[in-house]
């Protein structure tokens, strides 16, 4: 296994590209490079990428083929973020890109892309295991700003607010018009604008407060000697300058050609976060897209219980989700388990995708939360309210696959072929009826909500599924239940599920 | 207080010039600096004079750091080389008389006798005559464009009783010093003398008046203005073809020519007299240059000096050798096959995924290429920065680049508006599932030719930190990155001046504080006013300074409470000084560092350049040695003293050391071997 590893991640302004080596647990940085181009200008501005910039894109991208060959990468991942997400036309481009220069480029969602970002940290923050206990991680680009928190070693919440430095400049600039104190009053349109989340902040008193964000890392080389922990005291100082009396720190700032109401809206932003922890410290690592992506390699190559680890933030995140809606816990912890029991013995039989037991999971997880606001029908309420959550981590496609999943548990839809599963590939058609049909039956194991049942083993052959249960209570309805499911399984595996007693 | 940087360089031809004077030297070895003199003084006028032309003809009136104005200086530029064509003039006397004692007869045509002057008529006719292209000049046919740097022959005709002018150009088609069977033994002419001998062949039924021979220096500057890398070529191709049509800066003409034909080639050229300069001898001397002596008189020429190869060179794994520790090679008394060694094994290596190398002025027939353009057959990943733009091998590099590509190389051509002029190769290769770059960085080009003429220095090296800084430095050329922040190679334009900076003013700041401070810089020119005026402050405090400045030097050293503590040499000798040196005391733990630069304002501000420290110890100390060796030298070593002049060192006692003759006779074998016997 060649331990070289590439990332190529393509943003609103830059094209990067970075290659590491990854021998005795160490990385080693071959290649770090970033290419200035303005694709996000063509998107925001005409809504897709024009015929000049994609030809730069191709003669960066041309070059950075060189470059992955001269190590000999063979594995790399080349993305696109924000601006290739928004242009109308970057199906064409990505095409275009993997004709002309052999790159692959996979536009991403911005979930995936906080998601990568963020695991990026394990690598490059010296007290990441210190920090996953309890840490505030703000993120301000430049459309909105991205709040996470980490608590008790998981991700807990990860919320996204319409605060960015693009769109909130013109509103400072047109309160500097009526207000000299304008960054005072801006602060106001923040508090009413982030209030909602201050409590629950507050009350896990944070320990670490974490920026992230091109905007950050430029003030960090700018005004704190590229230092990446900075005392409270320091970034206080500025904020003060900002408050009382900027002219001087506006001057420094737009000599050094900085936006001003852009730098303004950030601290400001920062500080707000930075206030509502109990951290000493204010950290701007320096972690990337790109370090995200390798870290996934890495994990996948070397490291599972890793990868696992951090497939376990898009667990918790679910499960807290799941709790808002006062799911109940010890009926989903149940689903989960017999779940995964019939996923382990089937996909050695069968076909199923890398993320497909993820994906399960998240549905048992997930799929009671319509229960909260209406109790008939309530998969398809489900269904709802799952097909509009993000969850950091998560494809909007699979976030639809487990709504899908969900809402079929007792749905006939697996045999008839006529319909359509909304907001999916066909191609994934089939991971939607095997998963249904997986959950269908953990789910009919679980009909009464005690527990009743203790799955021994699972055994698959040609034609059967056999279920080896054991239960200390009456178990008819569970049973009766079983029956019900007894169609889809069939339908979609096309072997029969039978309950056998020890 | 600065010396003017034109009439400094004019000092450094002068000592070119000198070296011609020197007796100890084989006859033809001191033509051939006569000849470089030559050579030196048409690229001064094809881009420095230009380039003051160009000035006073837009009005341009305001003084340089010296005082000097463009228009005064254009005079004193004149005088001076009047003074000094006047002195080539007696050194050319001396050198033909020098010829004839040496059993060499270089026959004029006053020389032919009539047997002779048969033999040349059917050379002549046969040979000389159908490539000849006689031009006349008269109301009817306009002043003929007359190529830069060509040699001519101006007739002034008879006809109907006016006198009209005639040209004829001397074609480049066939060898200027011809050999001949004449009354001794080893009898040359001169193709211009036969011409001129019987030109009246070319003008029958006219009477030729008078004749002479002539030639033009035009401003050979290229105004390209950088365009995207794809039209480049092209654009460059187009400039080199104007260049022969640039304006004319110097007329040189036969000694004590006929009135009339120097006038009206003057007014021809629009001209003023202070332009022409009127030679003795061969007119063009650097045809020198392409004569190779028959075997009979190879007396006459110093022994070509034969590299030496140590013994790790013969070592068949480079990398190896590179690996047990950084190498370092002092050209031309160390063989520079060891670096055309490592790009060829580099290119036969399986092991080996990429090679990238910068390429500033490529030897005609260079072994580098080959390897390079082979490795690029066999599949590796191989770029190439060529510089489209280095001066007068402009032509050659964009064959080059043709070639390279042809073969599959990905030639690049640097950044915008910058010169590359730095001299780095980076090797990326797969060992033991891991990836090691090994990195050549030099003082010189990669050029296996002048690598035997040029005093130069390289290090290989696979530490990390110089395999990460080479792949930035390539990215950042490449114009595909704008990481600029490197970890132990200082690149120009970003960080170079501000490092050149610090270490000027740490050593400043120890003087003050009263501890010892030392500087030792060699480079061919010292010109960046801002690092002289540091140089100044360094002095001011106490910091001794020893430059070794080959060629142009602004810095005035020796004047009481500006430059007392500032000595200044030049070598010029039998190899061109091109190394560059820098080293700094620093409070006891000196530190040594090489570079392509020099302490011009165009390498610091204009040019791609790297600076690169020395991290081995020992390597650093021979090098220390080797610049003690440079300042003791007092053979061939001029000191530059207040007044802008220059004293030659000598001593004929036991302690006569020259420098490039002590470097090629010393006995050693590595590093260690080589200090202990200094």
């Amino acid at each position: 296994m060649k331990p070289i590893y590439a990332a190529i991640d393509i943003g609103a302004n830059s094209i990067k590209l970075k290659i590491i080596e990854y021998v005795s647990h160490k990385i080693t940085v071959l290649e770090d490079i970033s290419n200035d181009i303005l694709i996000g200008e063509d998107v925001y501005e005409c809504g897709f990428i024009q015929h000049q910039t994609v030809k730069e894109i191709l003669k960066i991208l041309s070059y950075f083929n060189k470059v992955l060959e001269s190590y000999g990468v063979e594995k790399y991942r080349a993305v696109g973020t924000s601006a290739m997400r928004e242009a109308n036309n970057s199906k064409m481009v990505v095409e275009m890109l993997k004709i002309k220069t052999g790159i692959d480029v996979e536009i991403i969602e911005d979930s995936i892309e906080k998601f990568l970002t963020y695991k990026s940290m394990r690598d490059y923050m010296p007290n990441y295991r210190d920090i996953r206990k309890s840490a505030l991680v703000v993120e301000i680009n430049s459309g909105s700003c991205d709040v996470s928190i980490y608590h008790r070693n998981h991700l807990v919440k990860n919320d996204e607010i319409k605060l960015g430095t693009k769109n909130l400049k013109n509103v400072m600039h047109e309160l500097e018009e009526r207000s000299v104190v304008y960054p005072k009053v801006f602060l106001e349109l923040l508090e009413t604008r982030t209030s909602h989340m201050w409590q629950n902040i507050q009350i896990k008193k944070i320990k670490h407060f974490i920026c992230l964000g091109g905007e950050a890392k430029l003030y960090k080389i700018l005004l704190f000697d590229n230092k990446s922990v900075i005392p409270k005291k320091e970034f206080k100082e500025i904020y003060q300058n900002l408050i009382n009396d900027h002219r001087a720190l506006r001057f420094d700032m737009e000599s050094r050609g900085f936006n001003w109401y852009e730098f303004v809206v950030s601290v400001l932003i920062y500080n707000m976060f930075f206030d509502l922890t109990s951290a000493e410290f204010l950290l701007i690592p320096d972690i990337s897209l790109r370090d995200g992506i390798i870290a996934n390699f890495i994990e996948r190559d070397y490291n599972l219980n890793r990868y696992n680890a951090f497939n376990q933030d898009i667990l918790t995140q679910a499960l807290n989700i799941s709790k808002r809606y006062k799911s109940s816990e010890a009926h989903l912890k149940a689903i989960e388990s017999y779940a995964l029991i019939l996923f382990n013995a089937l996909k050695k039989h069968f076909e199923f995708g890398e993320r497909d037991e993820l994906l399960l999971r998240l549905s048992a997880i997930l799929h009671e939360i319509g229960k909260y606001t209406r109790m008939k029908d309530y998969l398809v309420t489900s269904y709802d309210k799952i097909s509009n959550l993000s969850i950091l981590g998560v494809k909007e496609e699979e976030i639809r696959i487990v709504a899908h999943v969900c809402r079929l548990i007792s749905s006939s839809e697996h045999k008839d072929l006529d319909f359509e599963l909304e907001g999916i590939s066909e191609t994934n058609y089939s991971t939607v009826f095997k998963l249904s049909s997986i959950m269908s039956i953990a789910d009919a194991l679980d009909k009464g909500k005690k527990q009743k049942i203790r799955i021994d083993r699972v055994k698959v052959t040609e034609d059967y599924m056999s279920i080896y249960i054991r239960y200390k209570q009456d178990i008819t309805l569970e049973e009766l239940s079983f029956q019900f499911t007894l169609s889809n399984f069939i339908n979609t595996f096309g072997i029969i599920p039978e309950l056998k007693e020890k | 207080m600065y010396f003017n940087r034109e009439l400094s360089w004019l000092k450094f031809n002068e000592r070119v010039l000198l070296e011609a004077n020197d007796l100890t030297l084989p006859i033809l070895e001191r033509i051939k600096f006569n000849a470089i003199f030559s050579s030196n003084l048409d690229e001064f006028f094809m881009v420095r004079v230009a380039s003051i032309k160009d000035q006073m003809n837009i009005g341009y009136t305001k003084s340089d750091p010296s005082g000097m104005a463009p228009g005064p200086l254009f005079t004193s530029i004149n005088q001076k080389v009047s003074e000094l064509v006047e002195l080539q003039n007696k050194i050319s006397d001396e050198l033909m008389q020098g010829l004839k004692d040496n059993q060499f007869n270089l026959l004029r045509r006053n020389d032919y006798t009539k047997s002779i002057r048969e033999s040349l008529k059917q050379l002549f006719n046969t040979t000389i005559f159908p490539v000849l292209t006689p031009m006349a000049v008269d109301f009817s046919r306009p002043f003929p464009l007359i190529s830069n740097k060509r040699l001519y022959i101006a007739v002034k005709l008879l006809v109907h009783n006016i006198e009209r002018l005639a040209l004829v150009e001397v074609p480049s088609v066939l060898p200027r010093i011809m050999s001949i069977d004449g009354p001794s033994d080893h009898c040359y002419v001169l193709l211009e003398d036969i011409i001129e001998e019987f030109i009246a062949d070319l003008f029958i039924g006219n009477t030729i008046l008078t004749t002479c021979q002539f030639r033009i220096t035009r401003n050979g500057d290229l105004n390209v203005i950088q365009e995207d890398s794809d039209i480049l070529l092209n654009v460059i191709e187009e400039a080199i073809k104007l260049r022969k049509w640039g304006e004319a800066i110097r007329l040189e003409i036969s000694f004590r020519p006929d009135e009339w034909l120097k006038n009206t080639l003057i007014s021809a050229f629009h001209m003023e007299a202070s332009q022409v300069y009127e030679i003795k001898g061969l007119m063009d001397k650097t045809v020198w240059f392409k004569f190779k002596p028959p075997k009979a008189l190879q007396h006459l020429v110093k022994e070509p000096h034969v590299p030496r190869k140590l013994p790790f060179m013969s070592k068949k794994n480079i990398f190896k050798t590179i690996r047990e520790g950084d190498v370092f090679l002092q050209h031309p008394y160390e063989s520079f096959d060891f670096v055309v060694d490592f790009i060829k094994q580099a290119s036969k290596d399986p092991q080996v995924l990429a090679i990238k190398q910068t390429l500033y002025r490529v030897s005609g027939d260079s072994e580098i290429v080959k390897a390079l353009a082979d490795a690029a057959e066999k599949g590796k990943q191989v770029t190439v920065l060529l510089e489209l733009m280095a001066r007068f091998d402009e032509q050659n590099n964009i064959n080059w680049a043709k070639k390279l590509e042809q073969k599959g190389v990905h030639v690049i051509y640097g950044l915008y508006g910058l010169k590359t002029h730095s001299k780095i190769t980076l090797v990326v290769r797969k060992e033991k599932q891991r990836i090691r770059r090994y990195v050549h960085l030099g003082t010189g080009n990669y050029n296996d030719q002048t690598a035997k003429l040029y005093t130069d220095m390289g290090l290989f090296t696979c530490k990390e930190s110089f395999g990460a800084d080479a792949s930035i430095f390539f990215n950042l050329v490449s114009g595909f990155s704008n990481d600029i922040f490197t970890h132990s190679i200082i690149v120009a334009p970003y960080h170079l001046r501000k490092q050149f900076y610090m270490l000027i003013d740490r050593e400043t700041a120890y003087a003050k504080k009263g501890k010892p401070a030392k500087i030792i810089a060699k480079m061919n020119s010292l010109v960046d006013k801002e690092i002289v005026d540091r140089l100044y402050e360094a002095s001011k405090a106490g910091v001794k300074i020893k430059l070794i400045v080959r060629g142009i030097c602004v810095l005035v050293p020796g004047v009481e409470g500006l430059s007392e503590n500032i000595e200044v040499v030049s070598i010029v000798g039998e190899f061109l000084e091109h190394s560059r040196i820098f080293y700094f005391y620093n409070d006891h733990h000196s530190e040594v560092y090489l570079s392509s630069a020099d302490w011009m304002t165009r390498n610091l501000d204009r040019r791609v350049e790297l600076l690169f420290p020395i991290e081995d110890k020992i390597i650093a100390k021979r090098i220390e040695k080797i610049l003690d060796l440079y300042l003791k030298d007092n053979q061939k070593a001029w000191i530059l003293l207040p007044d802008g002049n220059y004293e030659k060192k000598t001593s004929k006692s036991k302690d006569a050391l020259k420098v490039h003759d002590f470097l090629k006779t010393l006995q050693y074998n590595d590093n260690e071997e080589f200090i202990k016997k200094l």
